[in-house]
């Protein structure tokens, strides 16, 4: 019966001239009418099947043949390799028989990075994996997107369990829970003063001495005034590596942290402390007299000769990557301790999506990329005879310099083998900074901001606008502190610190 | 020339001192376009070691063509890259003058029933968008265009300022006698259109082309949502996604030494402007072409009234 009215109504409403037709016997109608729904439900039917083929897309499906699984892992670089179909070709007939895993890379290039991961993450491109830094893997837990890993890496993952030690794996725990799989390199960080070898043979340098910011002023006064150029040459973010000592819990800013070494665990606002207001105080005294470039504020780009900057690495960095870098000799000097914190930790992971069907394959293949030597080289160097070759003492020689993968997105380095220009491992070395490493008292802790959000958010941005001047010594920080602080209460800052203080507390409490 | 004033001018001479000031104007804006471009192209000949001391200069100290070297080196990639960036560039222009002239003769007709909800239609876009994730589901997800080379082409096609350019130069510039003698010819709306109102509207279909030239030959952000395939990028993207690079890693000090090394086998401060160089040349060539329609176009009337 009730087709029946619903058949007159479309009539009536569909077909208003005609009503002739509607005369017609209902049962033809009827008949009609359930053609018409038979097509109707199987149109539907091969649109859901459609849909759900598209849905899964590049991935997950294939899981049929031979329980072969296949996954796709979207990573950062400088764009696909030109060799792409030829390398994956290679790396999936090594992997497949022994994990069962078939893989699909995606090298997004640096400059499109962050636009386009924000975009696959936000409308759920079909992906297994994800390469990340601190910033996402906040974001995206908070979107839901990664997947908690937390009780399945003990069996997943025994070799990098074996390989990493445990604090690292603090590092990436967001309540207690772990969604990010660090890769183990130079996790922790290590600030190097890094000198023109030149200049420091010329005036004789005692570099151990010269570790402290104040302690420099005098040499480059010196050199200012003989080699006519600026001696601390830097950008509009300038002397950042001040703010290195302090924790900053994951809130983002520089102006809020931990120092990482204060057993009561105190939030500070950072420019009011000791420290950093004497660093400020010199910057600015370096700024009048000339010792820092005049437009540092507005450059965005450094130059690539510096008499003098701070960098972050390990000893032989110097000879490996400074030196090279700036087209000169550079001698090097350790600046503060190895200090290993969140932030240090999740400057480079790897995350599972929440979408993935297969979730342990995921693991056992960065457990793999992670222990295996022979598909480490495979990802770090390229595709063998086409990017490098292994010479007969077991070293990699590269053939060119076209692969365009990046190997610290990938995993960790102590398991990549040496390239034959390598004098000495300084794997090695980055080890064993990583294990004499000074945690920070925060390790593991994220501040949740959900309830200060907004605040949080206004305090940052007033931060950057006064970033660039403060920094690079522009403005006199007798006055500019206390302007920074009154915007910053106006804007929420005190609930801001207290929230965080509380947190804190917490986590130290249990 | 022959009748002069007191003053000594003729009759429709500019003042003289209106006249200087006009003509500085001009030449400070002139230069404010030429210098940096002088700029790009002597950073290109300059020899890096240069650069990496003393900085950018206009004149350079040492020159080097090593940039170009480099270039030459790399011709495979550039060259495809470039023939890319031409296709995408010629069959979008032509998709696009196509495009926009007809939904513009149509929305300029007074007796189209249609007309208001389309106007509405085009000009609803021109003040509000959907945003990058919208656009970017419908090409990706729904037209399914990812990597393909129609999806630097179709997201551009059609933009509702050309469309309303379009409408106004045929609803003022085409009479409406013209299109009537047409119809009483018995002529059919396709055939009005390309027969009798575009053969009169080449300076609007001048400035349209040149925009959606422009705007494809200098595009490279849809290249960079939708473009994997190295093999597929254009010219630009190439060039944009080299700067990018560079300013990513210099901007991500935390991402550790080892991506720092990358820059080392980053291209050069040298090779990214001579890549310029090579982007702003053949558009450049372009030019006169557009010119000479504009000049002569404007001038062209089609009915005596």
């Amino acid at each position: 019966m009730k087709i029946k009215i619903f058949n007159r109504e479309i009539c009536a409403c569909a077909l208003p001239d005609t009503n002739s037709l509607c005369a017609k016997s209902s049962a033809e109608m009827e008949e009609k009418m359930m053609k018409w729904k038979r097509m109707a439900a199987l149109g539907a039917a091969v649109m859901m099947v459609v849909g759900t083929l598209a849905g899964c897309g590049g991935s997950g499906d294939a899981g049929g043949e031979d329980g072969i699984v296949h996954l796709k892992w979207v990573t950062i670089g400088n764009g696909m390799p030109t060799n792409y179909d030829s390398w994956i070709a290679k790396v999936n007939e090594y992997i497949e028989p022994e994990i069962g895993v078939n893989l699909e890379m995606e090298v997004i290039p640096w400059g499109d990075w962050d636009k386009r991961r924000s975009i696959i993450v936000s409308i759920n491109e079909p992906f297994d994996m994800i390469f990340g830094t601190g910033n996402n893997y906040i974001a995206d837990i908070n979107l839901g997107a990664c997947y908690d890993i937390t009780d399945m890496i003990d069996a997943n993952m025994p070799g990098l369990k074996e390989l990493m030690p445990d604090k690292y794996w603090d590092g990436v725990k967001v309540k207690d829970r772990i969604y990010g799989i660090p890769t183990y390199k130079d996790s922790s960080i290590t600030n190097y003063a890094v000198w023109d070898k030149e200049l420091v043979d010329e005036y004789n340098l005692d570099l151990a001495s010269l570790t402290e910011i104040e302690s420099l002023t005098e040499i480059f006064e010196t050199l200012k005034a003989d080699k006519n150029d600026y001696p601390v040459y830097v950008k509009n973010d300038g002397v950042y590596y001040i703010f290195d000592v302090y924790d900053q819990l994951g809130a983002g800013t520089q102006i809020l942290g931990v120092r990482y070494d204060d057993a009561d665990a105190k939030v500070c606002f950072t420019l009011e402390e000791p420290e950093i207001y004497s660093a400020l105080e010199t910057l600015h005294d370096w700024y009048q007299k000339g010792i820092i470039n005049p437009d540092a504020s507005t450059l965005s780009e450094a130059r690539v000769y510096n008499m003098w900057r701070v960098a972050q690495g390990w000893e032989s960095a110097g000879v490996t990557a400074w030196g090279p870098q700036m087209g000169k000799e550079v001698a090097v000097q350790k600046i503060g301790d190895t200090i290993l914190s969140n932030e240090t930790v999740r400057g480079s992971l790897n995350m599972v999506s929440v979408n993935t069907k297969y979730p342990e394959k995921c693991l056992q293949l960065l457990d793999k990329v992670n222990t295996d030597t022979k598909l480490r080289d495979m990802f770090f160097y390229g595709e063998e005879g086409v990017n490098f070759n292994y010479t007969e003492d077991g070293r990699v020689h590269k053939i060119n310099n076209e692969w365009a993968m990046a190997g610290y997105t990938q995993g960790t380095f102590f398991t990549v083998t040496l390239e034959d220009t390598n004098e000495t491992n300084q794997w090695d070395e980055v080890k064993a900074l990583n294990e004499a490493a000074v945690s920070s008292v925060m390790l593991g802790f994220t501040f949740d901001s959900t309830e200060v959000s907004d605040k949080l958010a206004n305090c940052r941005e007033i931060w950057m606008r006064y970033r660039s001047e403060v920094m690079t010594g522009v403005r006199d920080p007798k006055d500019t502190i206390p302007e920074i602080k009154a915007e910053l209460m106006k804007a929420g800052w005190q609930e801001v610190m207290d929230e965080a203080q509380k947190q804190v507390d917490e986590f130290m409490g249990k | 020339m022959s009748k002069k004033d007191k003053s000594g001018q003729s009759l429709n001479q500019i003042k003289t001192s209106t006249n200087v000031v006009f003509n500085l104007v001009f030449l400070i804006l002139a230069v404010m376009c030429v210098i940096p471009l002088l700029f790009v192209f002597s950073i290109s000949i300059t020899d890096e070691e240069v650069l990496r001391i003393n900085g950018y200069q206009l004149v350079p100290q040492v020159l080097s063509a090593s940039a170009y070297e480099f270039l030459w080196n790399e011709r495979l990639t550039i060259l495809r890259a470039a023939f890319m960036s031409m296709l995408v560039t010629v069959v979008g222009t032509m998709l696009s003058i196509a495009l926009n002239t007809s939904m513009g003769y149509v929305v300029s007709r007074r007796n189209f029933k249609l007309k208001k909800i389309y106007t509405w239609m085009l000009f609803i876009p021109m003040v509000f968008n959907g945003g990058m994730l919208a656009s970017y589901v419908v090409v990706n997800n729904i037209l399914k265009l990812n990597n393909n080379i129609w999806a630097l082409i179709l997201p551009l096609a059609c933009s509702a300022f050309s469309v309303t350019i379009c409408r106004t130069f045929f609803r003022t510039t085409v009479p409406d006698s013209i299109i009537e003698s047409a119809k009483i010819d018995g002529a059919g709306q396709f055939r009005i259109w390309s027969q009798i109102v575009l053969p009169i509207s080449k300076p609007v279909m001048a400035t349209i082309g040149m925009f959606a030239a422009f705007g494809y030959w200098n595009d490279w952000f849809q290249a960079s949502l939708y473009i994997q395939d190295t093999k597929k990028q254009t010219l630009q993207s190439l060039l944009n996604q080299m700067q990018k690079n560079i300013e990513y890693i210099a901007n991500n000090p935390y991402g550790g030494l080892s991506l720092q090394e990358y820059k080392l086998s980053m291209p050069t401060e040298s090779v990214r402007m001579a890549i310029a160089i090579v982007i702003i040349v053949p558009i450049a060539c372009t030019y006169p072409f557009f010119q000479k329609y504009f000049i002569s176009g404007l001038t062209v009337g089609s009915v005596k009234e």
